[in-house]
């Protein structure tokens, strides 16, 4: 039976079902290598719905002590193009939705997500 | 109160999990886990630092500053892109050549930003 | 040396804590690792598949489709995903963060993606006779979208 976990000099390697936890493992066949020093972590996600269109939002998620990074992708009902990603930024506990030139932002549903990466 | 997080050999197979809280780990559905040990997870390949001259506004619109940065790899499937920038803005736009891995990065703001590229691959 | 791992209570709750190489997990300043409070993105299935193309001569544009033909394995919920189109000319080419790619000169529109059950329904069209094909590559993950 494989070894699965390997917490060795510091570094931690869980393999997939079959493969030892070694750190000569392809990364393919890890569930989570240490060394990454990354991992696809969301700290939060959610819908809005944003019933007119707007040139700031501001939406609200659990403060961390970094500030993330947040994609937000915009569904609407106005014709054109209808599936977009919309443009604003992030404070450690807040993603406010808007461009740089104030424009109008259009209205629909907006997926959020906050990704667990820091500068 | 619930076990919440379960690291080792548990009936015959390695057990390594932790629960969303109200879940035990030993027993709770997918949904009730945020690791568990038989994930597929997206695996980082590569990431690093470039800097993205300003975008520049005139006439109330947008021409976003842009750089393009060699991967130093190709892809034959699209990896998931993630990159954050110093002035913190979301949704950051790029495009990528799979063939040569040339990564292009935008900036939409009116001043420089250092960028953090995360490439992941699904495996 | 770093502390860079904990299993046990960090931040007020019970879990695995490993943070970046550098980073003190018992006071970190970057992001970590892995932090068991959060969801990590687990893949459920993967695919790519060529977009319908129908060239429209009259009104100058092309449509591109994919009405439910490509499909995965059932969930029972909606998922979290990620999804974008590879223009085949000159190189294949992905865009982030939602996957249109469209170098010009005719502009992308109308564009539309959704998962309906389990099958991929997405279209867009584009000003222009002469127009490349596109594929459509797409990840969709175990966890739920919201």
């Amino acid at each position: 039976m494989a070894n699965r976990l390997s917490v060795t000099g510091g570094r931690v390697i869980i393999s997939k079902p079959g493969y030892n936890a070694e750190a000569s493992l392809p990364d393919a066949f890890k569930v989570f290598d240490s060394a990454w020093g990354i991992s696809g972590l969301i700290v939060a996600k959610g819908v809005v719905d944003i019933p007119n269109n707007y040139t700031t939002y501001t939406i609200n998620f659990p403060p961390q002590h970094y500030v993330p990074y947040a994609e937000v992708i915009c569904r609407t009902t106005l014709t054109g193009t209808k599936i977009f990603s919309v443009p604003g930024y992030c404070t450690n506990s807040q993603i406010i939705l808007g461009s740089v030139t104030g424009s109008l932002q259009a209205r629909g549903l907006h997926y959020w997500t906050v990704y667990g990466l820091s500068q | 109160m619930a076990d919440r997080v379960v690291v080792g050999d548990v009936g015959g197979g390695f057990m390594l999990r932790v629960s969303k809280p109200g879940y035990n780990a030993y027993s709770a559905p997918p949904e009730g886990l945020t690791f568990h040990e038989n994930m597929r997870p997206l695996v980082p390949v590569v990431s690093g630092y470039v800097g993205v001259p300003a975008g520049s506004i005139s006439g109330g619109n947008l021409v976003s500053g842009q750089v393009t940065v060699s991967l130093g790899m190709g892809f034959s499937f699209p990896p998931k892109v993630l990159i954050r920038n110093s002035a913190n803005r979301i949704s950051v736009q790029a495009t990528l050549n799979m063939d040569n891995g040339q990564l292009t990065i935008f900036n939409d703001t009116p001043a420089p930003v250092t960028a953090r590229y995360f490439v992941f691959m699904p495996f | 040396m770093t502390n860079r791992l904990r299993i046990g209570h960090l931040f007020g709750q019970p879990g695995v804590y490993i943070s970046q190489p550098g980073d003190d997990v018992n006071n970190p300043t970057q992001a970590l690792a892995l932090d068991t409070r959060y969801e990590t993105m687990d893949i459920h299935h993967y695919g790519r598949r060529r977009y319908n193309k129908e060239v429209i001569s009259s009104i100058n544009t092309t449509f591109y489709t994919s009405f439910g033909a490509e499909q995965f394995p059932a969930l029972g919920y909606e998922p979290m995903f990620m999804f974008t189109t590879i223009r085949l000319a000159s190189g294949n080419w992905a865009s982030y963060p939602l996957g249109i790619y469209n170098p010009g000169p005719g502009f992308t529109q109308n564009f539309e993606f959704e998962i309906r059950g389990n099958a991929i329904w997405t279209t867009f069209d584009m000003l222009g006779t002469s127009t490349p094909d596109y594929d459509f590559v797409y990840v969709i993950f175990r966890n739920r979208l919201v």
